[in-house]
């Protein structure tokens, strides 16, 4: 039948664009000088984040302004385990991604009492409030200080990650395993539940799915998402503070979705690189770079509200049916 | 009791000092077509809604096929056999005809949870949305969003995603407003055609429709029930020719 | 006891000054359904103007005006420029208005520097009255009665003025506003002007009490943003009971848990939110 090799066709053209896109950036990063291989695992990191934060955002359609908590949760605890129980990267990262799936229920449960603009707050202020666990209680998370000297896991393979090639490689590893899990989860039935959330909630309801057992699924995964990219993160830097869990960071993240595009696969990656780089090449020619962020953020709700991939998506529809 | 469908005993509902329903009692047997009647702001469209679980009574009681429904949501009563469509269309307008038709027949699905499988590897729920495109003659638009249709193509396609998962009973708010002469004669034939095991509820506005589909009818005015009966004691009642034809509001 | 007369005192002016911000916050809020983080920002720039101000001219009332003129003229042209083409995209005001905070955060540092600076009181405002065996430093009881003073102004304005009634049924249904054929648009502008304004103001007087700093913004904008949570959107007595709560909340809960003092407000606010989200006197 006509239709089914009409999927067939398209479906392999993304995945393989896909693998080609990781295998460009992956000689790009072996083959670069330290500091940018340095400055490619920053976007791989924020690269996971944002696709966590997406899921949540972009196709449940919840905005979450204080999604560093998971982040910084995931961070923290996989410093902690690796400062005092373990260096086994494995128990490490089960451990935070589970710290951060319970705050994401914890946190899930208060926060879909509300929704609209009183989402965002209850998100806003539940994110601070983690801010203020991290900065106020010393004995466990050195307070202002954070967590230092944490060093580079075990895989327990017989592989060393000290080398920033070797991070890099790691670092793209996982963010291709969290890609193929958001895949999976956007291409299921719970994913379309999703999308059609963001849509119409009230008929979801009305066809028959639990839309409030949806949503808090969706915002525990997307919590331990954020918290596996703060595991990568702590083990990369090898230090981790309270800004890690702050407003900045949320925001941040946040931008990286939008400017991307919400509620696509590729987007939120996209985005993480477009942020993380600029922030980078900026700083360096200029102490400004906070304003030119601002800049970005009123831009980008002025200018590409939709992001730069469905941006590019319309270009090449118009240019189809013409 | 067990035979009827839908039963609501005494049930308000009371917006600060309005009442948009106040202590309506109503019994559908099963298989009956019932239909709603009043004038606008007669408090139909909110009687409905709580019966559909959208909106819960400030006291009263409905009973669904014998199960208390009264505390019950919206998602809750879909699984107790009900399927509505809405007075202003509510479908997802962004994605195509054949996804939505998919949430539709996987929303009663125990894999709707399923996060691992993609959507189309689903056989059996694929072949039953293509039987729907089918029957429905949505073939050539399967691949189009819906905000893409026409006004009537979407009438069509939510009535389509309501009755997928053949209900038991089935609530219609206005099915016919805002469609062509032709459009509303499918529909006619399509709810004359349904089985006599399930249960419709209508709130109609057309009086040709409503006569023509109608077993039993329920007249609403200012939140209050006025009458139910049949097409004849209807006809005959010149309180409801008051209503409709002299001082409506 | 002299120990809790000063809490009192403290809590009590302090309250009074996030009345002064978050009154404009709460109809903005209720009015315009505007999720303004760059309403702390208002305040910042304020107090900074007010620092500029007092040390070409030396006068504190000259301070005070200009930054009102100055920071309420800002606001009117953000509302006019840039916040009116997001007026119901929730997201895209978040965004948007945290760029403008982050810009006027950096832009600020970059002006005024990164040091902590107070702004020195006028003269006859220096000092405490001494009664009782108890202090009470007179800026603060200036604060106080200032307070109090604009509170019953604003009520005023509110409840017995023609643009007070466009305002409460703006905050009321601000569709049927513009069904009647009221502007409604001037209406918000100038709302949304003198919240700006009342914030610069606050700043001024905030600042010589407890000193403008980078980040000072984002301090108040979260306990604006609790006020306005806990008292209710678009209510007045909502704002005003909600500054008294919140105000004493934050600064006995730095005198009892001076570690832990940030969750005094924010408690008080997840737990209002997930109860009744609308708040104390909140509609809806």
């Amino acid at each position: 039948m006509s239709k089914k090799s009409a999927y067939t066709q398209r479906a392999w053209l993304a995945p393989a664009a896909t693998v080609l896109l990781f295998a460009i950036i992956a000689v790009a990063g072996w083959l670069s000088p330290s500091y940018t291989t340095g400055l490619l695992i920053d976007c791989l990191i924020f690269s996971i984040f944002a696709l966590g934060l997406n899921l949540l955002l972009g196709y449940t359609g919840l905005p979450s302004l204080g999604h560093a908590a998971y982040f910084g949760v995931g961070a923290y605890t996989a410093g902690l385990m690796m400062l005092h129980v373990t260096p086994s990267f494995w128990w490490c990262a089960l451990a935070a991604i589970g710290v951060s799936l319970a705050f994401g229920a914890l946190y899930g449960l208060l926060s879909l009492r509300t929704s609209g603009v009183f989402f965002l707050i209850i998100t806003l202020a539940l994110g601070q409030i983690t801010w203020a666990i991290a900065f106020s209680w010393r004995s466990l998370t050195g307070g202002d200080d954070g967590l230092r000297g944490i060093g580079r896991p075990d895989l327990g393979l017989g592989l060393s990650l000290q080398s920033n090639n070797d991070y890099f490689l790691f670092a793209l590893l996982a963010l291709a395993l969290t890609l193929f899990v958001v895949r999976l989860i956007v291409r299921s039935p719970f994913g379309a539940a999703l999308r059609g959330d963001s849509q119409n909630p009230e008929r979801l309801a009305a066809l028959g799915y639990n839309v409030w057992l949806c949503r808090f699924l969706s915002f525990v995964i997307s919590a331990g998402i954020s918290g596996f990219a703060g595991v990568i993160f702590v083990f990369y830097k090898g230090f981790v503070s309270p800004e890690a869990v702050g407003i900045v960071i949320s925001a941040e993240v946040m931008l990286m979705v939008i400017i991307g595009g919400a509620g696509t696969l590729l987007g939120p990656i996209l985005g993480a690189f477009v942020v993380v780089y600029l922030g980078h090449s900026v700083s360096s020619h200029t102490d400004r770079w906070m304003t030119i962020l601002g800049v970005l953020y009123v831009a980008v709700v002025l200018f590409a509200p939709h992001g730069i991939v469905r941006a590019i998506g319309n270009k090449l529809a118009i240019r189809k049916s013409s | 009791m067990s035979s009827h469908a839908i039963q609501v005993e005494n049930i308000v509902k009371q917006f600060g000092g309005l009442r948009a329903v106040d202590d309506v009692s109503l019994s559908v047997p099963v298989g009956e077509r019932h239909v709603l009647l009043g004038p606008n702001g007669a408090g139909k469209t909110t009687l409905f809604s709580m019966i559909g679980g959208q909106q819960k009574p400030t006291s009263g009681r409905v009973t669904l096929l014998g199960r208390d429904a009264t505390r019950l949501n919206a998602h809750q009563r879909t699984h107790l056999g009900l399927g509505r469509t809405f007075q202003i269309t509510s479908l997802f307008q962004d994605i195509t005809v054949e996804e939505n038709l998919q949430l539709a027949v996987m929303a009663v699905s125990r894999s709707r949870f399923n996060m691992l499988r993609s959507v189309e590897s689903f056989a059996g729920m694929m072949d039953r949305v293509d039987e729907l495109l089918e029957t429905w003659r949505f073939g050539a638009d399967r691949r189009l969003p819906v905000k893409e249709l026409s006004y009537g193509d979407q009438r069509k396609l939510e009535l389509a995603m309501a009755v997928a998962n053949q209900p038991k009973i089935l609530l219609l708010d206005e099915p016919t407003s805002g469609l062509s002469t032709a459009e509303t004669a499918s529909v006619v034939e399509l709810i004359r055609g349904l089985p006599r095991s399930v249960t419709v509820l209508l709130v109609e506005h057309d009086m040709d429709v409503a006569f023509e589909v109608a077993d039993r009818f329920t007249i609403l005015h200012n939140g209050k029930l006025i009458m139910s009966g049949t097409e004849s004691e209807v006809r005959g009642s010149r309180h409801i020719q008051e209503i409709y034809f002299g001082d409506s509001a | 006891m002299a120990f809790y007369a000063i809490q009192f005192l403290n809590g009590l002016s302090l309250a009074m000054l996030l009345f002064l911000i978050s009154s404009g916050l709460s109809v903005i809020f209720g009015m315009m359904r505007i999720v303004n983080l760059a309403h702390g920002s208002f305040y910042l720039l304020g107090g900074y103007i007010g620092l500029t101000v007092l040390s070409w001219l030396g006068n504190f009332w000259l301070a005070i005006l200009a930054a009102a003129i100055v920071v309420g003229l800002f606001g009117i042209v953000l509302q006019r420029t840039l916040l009116r083409r997001v007026s119901d995209n929730e997201l895209g005001q978040v965004l948007m208005t945290f760029g403008i905070l982050l810009i006027v955060a950096d832009l600020a540092l970059w002006i005024w520097g990164g040091l902590p600076q107070t702004l020195s009181k006028p003269s006859w405002l220096n000092g405490s009255f001494r009664y009782a065996g108890l202090v009470f430093p007179k800026y603060r009881v200036a604060m106080i009665l200032l307070g109090l003073v604009v509170a019953v102004l604003i009520w005023l304005v509110i409840e017995r003025t023609r643009i007070g009634a466009i305002i409460r049924a703006g905050v009321d249904d601000s569709e049927m506003v513009r069904g009647i054929g009221i502007d409604i648009r001037k209406a918000f502008l100038l709302v949304f002007g003198a919240g700006a304004a009342l914030a610069g103001v606050a700043g001024v007087l905030g600042g010589a009490m407890l000193g403008v700093y980078p980040g000072v913004d984002f301090d108040v904008l979260l306990q604006a943003f609790a006020v306005v949570v806990v008292g209710g959107l678009g209510s007045l007595r909502g704002a005003f009971v909600g500054s008294l709560l919140i105000g004493f909340s934050d600064t006995l809960g730095k005198v009892w848990f001076t570690d832990f003092a940030l969750f005094t407000i924010f408690v008080p606010m997840v737990i209002m939110l997930v109860i009744r989200p609308e708040g104390l006197f909140g509609r809806e």
